[in-house]
């Protein structure tokens, strides 16, 4: 397929008649070394700036509008309605380019924020997480991207419904599926991304959490609403590159004031061991054992109300008011009898309010009873313990099942999800998609070999630095984040010691990688760059989701399906429509603030897993599946995870009305039901395809062409 | 669905239909290559994220600092799995060459 904008930027495109390989990706990589230079540059000059008096909003606000701005002009530029250049970027990305986008497109905000600070939180069972998020590309490399860019399409959905597909309602079905499936994760997915843009921008600039996802939804789109894969493509580097930057500065530095040494991930094993020892001392430190002494009272407390409620909340209610009269007959200061007519009014109001409150409470203060405030030890594998008791035993084996379930269903689920296979086809050869995947997982390593780091270092500061402070000496950073979100970080002297311990910290996982610039003691435009990296990395991820989505209804159901014969202009200007559809339908439920959004992400992985793993792998190395086996091995994989999802999952129970008791089979929990979907899926797809008849010549023939790249001269 | 499946029609010999040549012959045994070495590649990938997390408390001897489990999950892992898609992409690579090889001198 030919170009047909008249008008395209030298810079960004190859197809320019004589114009080697080669001499465009030296071209590409002049543009991104002066880019990052750049990069380097305006962080240096605003941390001038910033010693000129330059206030944290006006930096906050000059990161995010420049970071869009430049996002918007790329996109600007790489626009394009040739449907081959906006579904696939023209099949000529670099292995090395792609792999970037592609480390791009698939850290989202989760990966940014959530990572280091879940590891932070669990210590080992946090590790679930990087070694799924890695290992999955495996799973990739060796059994799907090659092969995909082989077949050498548009979307999933296109190898499904080539390879499965045929005449006839029955022939559309494969391909129907695929889309309905690409575009549940895929939006599941998104409702995240942009809820995590809103979050960024909100702390960034300090404007209302609605108009933050907006503003981002904003950037979000002149990218891939003008130039689709094209411009997402050379976004997703410039976005790569910030923030990989973003996320390493903090960590060196961090580094070399514990270490001296700028290679945290050398160095950490010695700080481990430090934080393993300091944990062992505050484990039986006397004034921890107190603050942990007082929660457990708290927690009784709270369990001797619920045994009676009624009486507990009269008692409740005639205390508070006893309290305000008794400040009143002292003459108290107003601010006292403020505070206690607030404490009044915030004793629950019926009994049904007070039992819930007060359970709450009851784990709430248990939760933060236990040693070490809840967290394990940082390098102990799995809870319990293999030789104790039988209930230890128990607690260890289900642990153990667990961290493995969830293991499998990352790693399955990362090698199905829609945006990242599609990635496949942007490279110009099977050869370069092997090397892309490389390079993928190379440039998120990066990232990942970190985040562990960065959780042993904050910890260790926080176990060491933090605690044993009095009171009235502890950092500014810590007000000003309880500030933002008490969630986030709060401390209270529990025994009223004037020393603040670490039973005494309440921290939220998503504050340790926007704090670590002010827990290091670095200047403020550190913290706005790493607000910077973590709202590139949300948008990044956002970008692909979204032309995921828009190209799975434009081009499977639009164009395959609906209308064949419409003008591929019309498909792009539909897809075009369709994208900002979905993406105000997604902004729209992310404003609602849906309660579990780490919940529904991990979830996508197993939706994911479960309905192409498969269909796709049983589709390339074995001639035999059929039609039949993929419709069955999909519904039944899709079906058995959204079964075990809502059926024990507190909050899709609440939005779906179920009544019937929680049922967990082996004790796995909810987020890793693909565990069941992926074998099931497998199972239905050989075993149907086995008793329906074989497929047709056709289908046969093109699974035998995926298992070679062309010969020289015939493609 | 038909409870009994009727006669499966004999695969074509090769993609585009031809008489089996030197040519498809070759492929058959650079698939089968393909696969044995996707095989053995998983097998490592297996044995390194299931193995090493279902032995990960016998396996905590602390060396560096590190107990040995969690530096595997930490970096070890990585490293890994960064050198088995790396080894794949360089042996398919190669395969590549020796179709493409071949190819040219029966053309």
């Amino acid at each position: 397929m030919t170009s047909v904008m008249p008008q395209r930027p030298a810079a960004l495109d190859a197809s320019a008649a004589g114009d080697e390989p080669a001499r465009y990706r030296r071209r590409l990589n002049r543009i991104y070394l002066l880019y990052t230079i750049g990069f380097v540059v305006f962080v240096g000059v605003l941390a001038v700036l910033e010693q000129l008096g330059l206030s944290k909003r006006w930096i906050g606000i000059t990161f995010l509008l420049a970071t869009v701005a430049l996002y918007a002009v790329i996109g600007v530029l790489s626009r394009t309605t040739d449907p081959a250049e906006y579904y696939v970027a023209g099949r000529r990305v670099p292995a090395i380019y792609n792999g970037m986008a592609t480390a791009a497109d698939w850290m989202s905000a989760a990966s940014f924020i959530g990572l280091a600070g879940t590891l932070y939180l669990q210590g080992y069972g946090g590790l679930a997480y990087v070694m799924g998020w890695t290992g999955g590309y495996v799973l990739l490399a060796l059994l799907l991207a090659p092969y995909l860019r082989r077949f050498g399409q548009y979307t999933i959905p296109d190898f499904l419904g080539e390879r499965y597909g045929g005449s006839g309602w029955l022939g559309k079905a494969p391909r129907l599926i695929g889309l309905i499936a690409a575009v549940l994760c895929s939006f599941v997915y998104l409702v995240a991304q942009i809820y995590g843009v809103g979050l960024i921008t909100t702390q960034l600039t300090g404007v209302d959490f609605v108009i933050g996802i907006f503003l981002g939804l904003g950037g979000v789109l002149v990218c891939s609403f003008l130039g689709g894969m094209r411009a997402v493509t050379w976004t997703q580097v410039a976005q790569y590159i910030v923030l990989v930057i973003a996320y390493l500065v903090p960590v060196v530095w961090l580094s070399v004031k514990q270490t001296h040494i700028p290679v945290p991930q050398w160095t950490v094993g010695q700080q481990l061991e430090k934080l393993s020892n300091r944990e062992h001392e505050l484990l039986i430190d006397p004034k921890e054992l107190e603050v942990r002494a007082l929660f457990k009272a708290r927690a009784d407390d709270y369990a001797a109300k619920l045994h009676d409620v009624p009486t507990a909340l009269l008692a409740e209610r005639a205390a508070a008011r006893a309290k305000i009269e008794q400040l009143r007959a002292a003459r108290a200061p107003l601010r006292e009898i403020q505070g206690a007519e607030r404490a009044l009014a915030a004793v629950p109001r019926d009994e049904a309010q007070a039992r819930e409150a007060w359970q709450r409470a009851v784990v709430q203060n248990t939760a933060r009873a236990q040693p070490l405030a809840g967290m394990p030890l940082h390098t102990q594998a799995f809870a319990g313990d293999p030789a104790g008791s039988p209930a230890e035993r128990a607690a260890f084996a289900d642990s153990r099942r667990n961290f493995i379930a969830l293991v499998f269903c990352l790693m399955v689920g990362t090698a199905a999800l829609p945006h990242i296979l599609t990635r496949s086809y942007t490279t110009p050869s099977v050869r370069e998609a092997r090397q892309s995947v490389a390079w993928t997982l190379f440039f998120i390593c990066i990232l990942y070999l970190t985040a562990p780091v960065l959780a042993v270092l904050v910890k260790y500061e926080v176990f060491s630095g933090l605690v044993g402070l009095p009171f009235d000496r502890l950092p500014g950073w810590i007000a000003n984040w309880s500030k933002v979100d008490p969630a986030l970080v709060s401390v209270t002297d529990i025994n009223h010691d004037g020393i603040l311990q670490l039973g005494e910290i309440h921290f939220g996982g998503d504050m340790v990688v926007l704090a670590t610039p002010e827990i290091a003691g670095l200047p403020y435009v550190i913290s706005g760059m790493v607000a910077a990296g973590g709202l590139a990395a949300a948008l990044s991820t956002a970008d692909g989701l979204l032309l995921t989505i828009s190209t799975a209804l434009s081009h499977d159901l639009y164009h395959k399906m609906i209308a064949p014969r419409g003008s591929a202009t019309r498909r792009v200007t539909i897809s075009k429509v369709l994208l900002l559809v979905a993406a105000l339908t997604a902004a729209a439920v992310a404003t609602q603030r849906p309660a579990d959004i780490l919940f529904l992400v991990t979830a996508a992985f197993s939706l994911a897993a479960a309905a192409f793993f498969p269909a796709l792998v049983l589709g390339i190395f074995w001639s035999r599946a059929n039609r039949w086996g993929a419709i069955s091995g999909m519904l039944a994989g899709l079906g058995i995870t959204l079964y075990y999802l809502v059926r024990n999952e507190p909050w899709l129970r609440a939005v779906f009305g179920v009544t019937a008791p929680p049922e967990l089979w082996w004790g796995i929990m909810p987020i890793a039901a693909g565990v069941f979907g992926v074998p099931l899926g497998f199972a239905a797809c050989a075993v149907v395809s086995l008793l329906s008849p074989a497929p047709g010549a056709a289908q046969r023939r093109l699974s035998l062409a995926l298992r070679h790249p062309p010969r020289p001269g015939v493609e | 669905m038909q409870p009994t499946a009727p006669p499966v029609e004999p695969l074509p010999s090769h993609p585009l239909d031809r008489p089996r040549s030197h040519e498809d012959r070759l492929d058959e045994r650079l698939w089968h290559r393909r696969t044995r070495i996707t095989a053995a590649l998983l097998s490592i990938w297996l044995l390194v994220t299931f193995g090493v997390a279902y032995f990960a408390r016998e396996l905590s001897v602390v060396v560096w600092g590190w107990p040995l489990s969690f530096w595997v999950a930490a970096q070890g892992a990585l490293l890994v799995y960064m050198a088995l898609v790396v080894g794949y992409a360089r042996r398919m690579g190669r395969i590549d060459d020796e179709r493409d090889a071949a190819t040219t001198r029966g053309a």
